[in-house]
């Protein structure tokens, strides 16, 4: 199968990999907490969460989650009946305004600001 | 899940999630170190309130993402017995993240 990408096309595929990714992820995040149990583990692996590589990670995390939240919601805008047109429009304000709020949400995550 | 009940609740859920993220973002991962201490999140999750709030958070994250893989299943995979077989893969996988979730947040 062949895809020809365009703004439609691209925000379906990324919905469709993010959408993925993060429903993995679940069986990822689980097992962490499931980690509660044991205070020595979860410390232990709580401080893995914080080397740069995992920050890193996490921030990756927040960018799948705001780009799949932000498209979600512009579908459910356009399946609520808002007019078609508006389409590729609503895709470019959730683009900016999503990329805005991944920038203030990774600056704390990596570190880069306390 | 078929139909305009699993598109609903596919919108349904996701709007819930959003809600939800906001709360999770805030209170776990932008209020500082001390909120992932092991000792906070216990007392943390000893709340009914929360309980409440992890497991409906939980259960549709759950729900939206195995009905979105599902549907893409449905896409892609045509034999009956490939069907058949990752409609229980995706089922017992979502059942054992279930009760995990459960596990973790009845933990005390």
């Amino acid at each position: 199968m062949r895809y020809r990408l365009q703004t439609g096309s691209f925000a379906w595929l990324i919905h469709r990999l993010t959408g993925i990714s993060l429903t993995l992820y679940i069986f990822l995040h689980l097992y962490v907490l499931s980690s509660l149990r044991d205070p020595a583990h979860y410390e232990a692996l709580m401080k893995t969460m914080r080397t740069p590589l995992v920050r890193l990670l996490d921030a990756g995390l927040l960018g799948l989650v705001i780009g799949h939240g932000f498209n979600g919601f512009r579908l459910t805008l356009i399946d609520m009946g808002i007019s078609t047109k508006l389409q590729k429009p609503l895709f470019w304000v959730a683009f900016v305004v999503g990329a805005l709020l991944f920038i203030l949400g990774a600056l704390p995550i990596t570190g880069v600001i306390q | 899940m078929k139909g305009v009940a699993g598109w609903v609740l596919q919108r349904m859920t996701g709007l819930l999630l959003i809600a939800g993220l906001i709360v999770h973002f805030t209170v776990m991962h932008f209020s500082g170190e001390r909120q992932i201490s092991h000792q906070f999140v216990l007392s943390r999750i000893s709340s009914p309130y929360w309980k409440a709030f992890d497991l409906a958070f939980l259960f549709s994250v759950i729900y939206h993402g195995f009905n979105g893989l599902w549907g893409i299943v449905l896409e892609y995979v045509g034999a009956p017995r490939w069907l058949k077989f990752s409609q229980i893969l995706l089922l017992v996988s979502a059942g054992l993240l279930a009760l995990t979730g459960v596990y973790i947040v009845t933990l005390r």
